[in-house]
């Protein structure tokens, strides 16, 4: 048999489980890319089932197919231009009602389609009776069962596919629509016909419909024959004819459902219901989601501990096998650069690993099971009150874990004064990036039972920061209404581990991966710049002096003491004649008043490349020079040189501060001008400049 | 309270789990769109699931929950819904 190639879309509403349908048709072989010119990620798949090779391009996630959204747009054009062979319909079998809508939109366009009546473990849970049979011969669709998350039904939705015959589909609601309807879709039709134009009907019912795109293809006749139309409806019936289609779709609907499915008369309220009382009670709501995000990072923090120390463990030993591969006492730039710059950057970063994965794993299961919709909701009337919308909190907790993907989340705002002010105090929200940076400084000043709370109060103040621009922002820059508040509370379910793991490492392997590019070029430049030009010629001779003191006749102590002394010394000397020590050193007196001093500077400039190589130039600036048996790690280093107010400091500059140039780069992208981009990378700098500053201040004279 | 004689209010002081049904939706196209979309058209039945006070409510139409923002709920108009029967009599 030859080898038959198939390309396949997937089509469905957000929430009706569409994801997990494609990760379990494609399995892992899947790539992301983009659609050129908008920022819409291109999702797609293979498979191969029975000697035919299948693509499969995973469409947004749409209620409709409008010219409304750059989603719809895109779900449309790719099945009207790219023409699948057929289009999979993820269907919520639960909610037939509202899913089918967008059933009725992909039939109008004529293509070939299956229908996945995915969620069908709901529908049998709840009592209800559908009948398929009954659904498929009333559509002339061909249905299959499937629970996507527990891969049920896939090998016959696979079968399905390859044995497709290719029936296409027409607009099943047009016989039974108003007859105004019915007579202006078969004009128009014969009129864009005469045009040789495809899709006739479709086109007709877009027109009818008021859409944007599609009415500016055409020529004046038919655009003067829609208006005359509208204007008469909206004048005898008072009524748009957008309205009368969109009411002729769902009247064919509401019929369909009363002859294909049964509900059991109930009284009880439902699982989600009984959960929503709570949750988004008005009171109790917005408490219940601080303890929530409180939850997380406990979590995070007690598991997470004993796991960096493996990690940390794995490193040193790294780092000392590949040092023992050099004859002692030799002096190589090689072993420098891999174990001080390579192994010392780069592990500095992935010993946070275990911290990173429990954190999104958790934000993963808050996602998926449903909450982080209620969280939007219950967040709306305050994030009103800042001029934000309800839906802006959703990419501002992306944030928490990548402040790159929050930014592209915020296109879920369709407004761009809400959208602009979303995106520009993002960066605001403690990103994962910059936890190690958390991880690294807390534990090295602060006891155990004020570790959590002292990161709660940092992303706390992420928060309030961002409220404060946003507010700002929404008065002076993008002023206007904020755009009013729909939005799909679906059902809560239990996600699966499969499904949580899947969505967590597919965020733990972007932080991977930036270690192993990014960071990786950073952290040998960084080195670079930190070990060259190289000191030759020191002002006192370190070697004679550190030699006359360890055979003096003072106490082993008092030794060991002048012994580090000398050594720290000599490592200044060494760091100060650098690249980056010099650039630290010259910016030293504007940082002065923070508390920090040129290390920090130095650690605090690496971090605009990444923010988590704060963390590692920090390792590479307290390394150098030092002598390789000197077990003393990061904390103990940071513990005998700064205190815990200059810790804050650091934090808090770290927190608000330039956000990395992957963000940067983002905001340039989604904005579409260089100006957005810097007016956020110079003006959250000057805000963390300004709140350091009196929060070291006003520490000192405390304290 | 806002009353028209018909028993027409604003979806947003309708009462908590009474089935009503939509008479007009007002406002722009794209919100239109988008109210289409979720399930709110002209004679839908709204629940509402979970009242406003000062911020959003919850609404129960075509057997899905939507939230909608207090502005949208003052452009919707609704009546108390009658099973077919009663309305027809």
């Amino acid at each position: 048999m030859a080898r038959q190639t198939l390309t396949i879309a997937l089509a469905g509403n957000p929430n009706s489980g569409k994801t997990s349908i494609f990760n379990k048709l494609t399995g892992a072989r899947q790539s992301v890319g983009n659609y050129p010119g908008i920022t819409v990620d291109r999702k797609e798949g293979h498979f191969s089932w029975k000697g035919t090779e299948v693509r499969v391009i995973d469409l947004p996630g749409t209620y409709s197919l409008t010219a409304g959204s750059p989603e719809e747009l895109i779900a449309r054009n790719v099945i009207l231009e790219e023409k699948p062979d057929l289009v999979i319909n993820v269907i919520d079998a639960s909610n037939l009602e509202r899913n089918l809508y967008l059933t009725m939109q992909l039939m109008e366009l004529g293509v070939n389609m299956i229908l996945a009546m995915n969620m069908w473990d709901a529908v049998e849970r709840r009592g209800y009776k559908t009948d398929l049979e009954r659904l498929e011969s009333i559509l002339g669709l061909p249905a299959v069962k499937t629970v996507g998350n527990r891969g049920r039904g896939i090998a016959k939705l696979k079968n399905a596919v390859i044995e497709n015959k290719g029936v296409e589909t027409s607009s099943p609601w047009v016989k039974g629509a108003p007859s105004l309807i019915k007579r202006a879709v078969s004009v128009l039709c014969d009129e864009l016909e005469g045009h040789n134009e495809q899709h006739c009907e479709w086109k007709a019912i877009k027109l009818l419909e008021g859409d944007s795109e599609v009415g500016s293809q055409e020529d004046e006749t038919i655009t003067g024959f829609v208006n005359q139309l509208s204007s008469r409806l909206e004048t005898t019936r008072g009524i748009s004819s957008a309205m009368l289609v969109a009411r002729a779709r769902y009247k064919f609907i509401e019929e369909l459902i009363k002859q294909v499915e049964v509900r059991p008369v109930s009284t009880s309220m439902s699982r989600t219901d009984r959960i929503d009382a709570v949750v988004t009670n008005r009171y109790a709501g917005i408490p219940i989601f601080l303890v929530m995000m409180y939850l997380v990072f406990s979590f995070t923090f007690t598991v997470g501990e004993p796991l960096m120390g493996y990690m940390e463990q794995l490193f040193e030993f790294l780092g000392n096998t590949v040092s023992n591969l050099w004859p002692a006492g030799s002096e190589s730039m090689l072993r420098a650069l891999i174990v001080e710059g390579v192994i010392g950057g780069v592990g500095g970063v992935l010993v946070f690993l275990p911290n990173i994965f429990l954190l999104f794993l958790a934000i993963a299961l808050l996602e998926d099971s449903g909450y982080m919709a209620r969280v939007a909701f219950i967040m709306d009337s305050l994030m009103k009150k800042l001029g934000l919308h309800g839906k802006s909190f959703v990419p501002l907790m992306i944030g928490f874990g990548c402040t790159v993907p929050a930014i592209l989340a915020t296109r879920t705002l369709e407004n761009r004064n809400d959208r602009f002010t979303t995106l520009m105090v993002a960066p605001l929200m403690s990103c994962g990036a910059r936890f190690p940076i958390y991880m690294m400084i807390i534990p090295a000043f602060f006891p155990q039972a004020w570790r959590a709370p002292l990161v709660w109060i940092i992303y706390f103040v992420g928060i309030l920061l961002s409220i404060g621009v946003a507010k700002f922002l929404r008065q002076k820059v993008f002023k206007g209404k904020v755009t009013p508040f729909v939005m799909e509370l679906p059902s809560y379910h239990i996600p699966t581990p499969i499904s949580i793991l899947r969505h967590t490492w597919d965020r733990a392997g972007e932080y991977v991966k930036k270690a192993g590019t990014v960071i990786l070029a950073i952290s040998i430049i960084l080195w670079v710049l930190s070990s060259f030009p190289q000191k030759k010629n020191f002002t006192t001779d370190y070697d004679t002096e550190i030699a006359a003191v360890a055979s003096s006749s003072m106490s082993s102590e008092a030794i060991s003491d002048s012994v580090n002394n000398l050594e720290n010394a000599r490592q200044m000397e060494v760091f100060t004649h650098t690249i980056t020590g010099r650039l630290g050193k010259a910016l030293e007196p504007a940082m002065e008043p923070l508390g920090f001093d040129w290390r920090v500077t130095t650690a605090l400039m690496g971090a605009i490349a990444a923010k988590e190589v704060f963390v590692s130039q920090m390792g590479v600036v307290f390394a150098v020079g030092q002598a390789d048996e000197d077990s003393s790690t990061l904390r103990e280093k940071l513990r005998e040189n700064y205190t815990p107010l200059q810790g804050l400091a650091m934090m808090l500059f770290a927190l608000i501060s330039a956000p990395c140039v992957a963000t940067i780069v983002a905001t340039k992208k989604e904005t579409e001008s260089w100006k957005w981009a810097m007016i956020q990378l110079f003006g959250l700098t000057f805000l963390a400049y300004i709140v350091t500053l009196i929060v070291y201040q006003v520490g000192m004279l405390v304290i | 309270m806002e009353r028209t004689d018909s028993g027409i209010i604003q979806l947003l002081h309708a009462p908590k789990g009474t089935p009503m049904e939509i008479v007009s939706l007002d406002g722009g196209k794209v919100m239109h769109q988008k109210l289409t979309a979720m399930g709110l058209t002209h004679h839908a039945v709204v629940r509402v699931l979970r009242g406003g006070g000062s911020g959003p409510m919850v609404v129960e139409v075509r057997g899905s929950r939507v939230g909608l923002g207090q502005g949208i709920c003052s452009r919707i108009m609704v009546r108390p819904f009658f099973s077919e029967k009663v309305r027809t009599a």
